[in-house]
């Protein structure tokens, strides 16, 4: 993400976060808007199931909303909003962790190019991908979803996760290694069929 | 893994997270070490692969829904007014505090209008109180003399 687009971001967070501490309530409806697809798909990785997500989401928000008081300004909200979003799903794994997989469905999928064909395709990937992360320990899970798919810095990592950015760094070399054991045993052709990388690239990790 | 840097903050680099002098600095350190090179490498291209594999997902349309209908959307408009309260206590307490300083002065003023002022003395209040705020004027005037009379001999001399 480019400097400016950031700072725009965190700009517009603050007018709209200064709008409803000042009594404008409606607005959370704009903060809302603009994280619920981030949101959902980084609660996705954790529940493995819609409907979970979904309640979870819905959860996270209110809770962010009641909390808003406690928003230091001039921080991201990004950051913080993912902060109570980790230790929210982190609670509900601990106490209500699920044991099935759902398998993801083609509805969920929103691509309007892709011919049925690829799209099955890329659905199995996707799972496969989505199950291997959610497979691993939570340490490792939560900094792979932020960095890989939420596009968080190691040390915005660290700060949601409040861990030393070190910390963060080491897990994700670890998480990636362990992700790319999971995943590599189910391809047929070894590293020519890695999901996470080139083969020349991954033998030099070895 | 032979390089010591092979752990290093690999992942900032390649996010463009770190300062401009770590960044100059760990780009020197890639261009003569391949092995530091191959592992920048291999983020990038995890960090594409796994952007293609990321789950699309599309927000059910009821999340938004359901949290606005959740929330109290009245919580801080109540703060504004339960803060209004506190803004008349701190105003209160400043008009006690000026209040206050006005009795005092105006003791003050009192007590140098008093006709034992002109004998050095600040009230002639023939009390325990008067007694022991009466300042010794004719003490201090006769310290002051002494000092200024010294520090004429000592020019004098010189």
């Amino acid at each position: 993400m480019h400097d400016d687009e950031a700072q725009n971001i965190l700009k517009g967070d603050e007018e709209l976060i200064k709008s409803i501490l000042s009594g404008n309530g409606e607005r959370y409806g704009d903060i809302v808007e603009r994280y619920q697809t981030g949101l959902y798909r980084a609660v996705y990785y954790y529940t493995q199931n819609v409907e979970d997500a979904r309640d979870l989401t819905q959860d996270i928000f209110i809770k962010a909303y009641n909390n808003l008081a406690g928003f230091k300004q001039g921080s991201a909200f990004s950051t913080w909003l993912y902060r109570i979003a980790v230790n929210h799903c982190l609670d509900w794994c601990r106490k209500k962790k699920p044991t099935y997989v759902e398998s993801f469905s083609l509805d969920n999928l929103s691509s309007d190019e892709d011919s049925p064909e690829d799209l099955f395709l890329q659905q199995e990937i996707t799972s496969e991908v989505q199950a291997a992360v959610g497979s691993l320990p939570a340490i490792y899970s939560t900094v792979l979803i932020l960095y890989y798919f939420e596009d968080f810095s190691p040390q915005q990592i660290a700060d949601i996760t409040d861990i030393p950015k070190r910390t963060v760094e080491t897990r994700l070399f670890r998480g990636r290694k362990m992700l790319r054991d999971k995943l590599q045993p189910k391809s047929s052709g070894g590293e020519d069929h890695d999901l996470l990388s080139k083969p020349g690239q991954l033998a030099q990790l070895r | 893994m032979t390089c010591y840097r092979s752990r290093d903050n690999w992942h900032s680099y390649v996010k463009y997270s770190l300062s401009e002098a770590e960044r100059d600095e760990m780009a020197s350190h890639l261009a003569h070490c391949p092995e530091c090179r191959s592992i920048v490498a291999i983020i990038q291209e995890t960090l594409e692969s796994l952007a293609k594999k990321q789950v699309i997902l599309c927000p059910p349309l009821d999340i938004k829904i359901n949290v606005m209908k959740a929330i109290d959307k009245n919580r801080y408009r109540e703060t504004i007014v339960s803060t209004n309260p506190f803004h008349l206590f701190e105003l209160k307490n400043w008009g006690v505090s000026m209040i206050a300083a006005g009795i005092l002065l105006f003791a003050l003023n009192l007590t140098t209008l008093s006709p034992g002022s002109e004998n050095g003395q600040m009230t002639e209040l023939h009390t325990e109180l008067g007694k022991q705020i009466t300042i010794p004027f004719d003490k201090m005037s006769q310290v002051a003399n002494d000092a200024l009379e010294k520090i004429e001999s000592l020019r004098l001399s010189k």
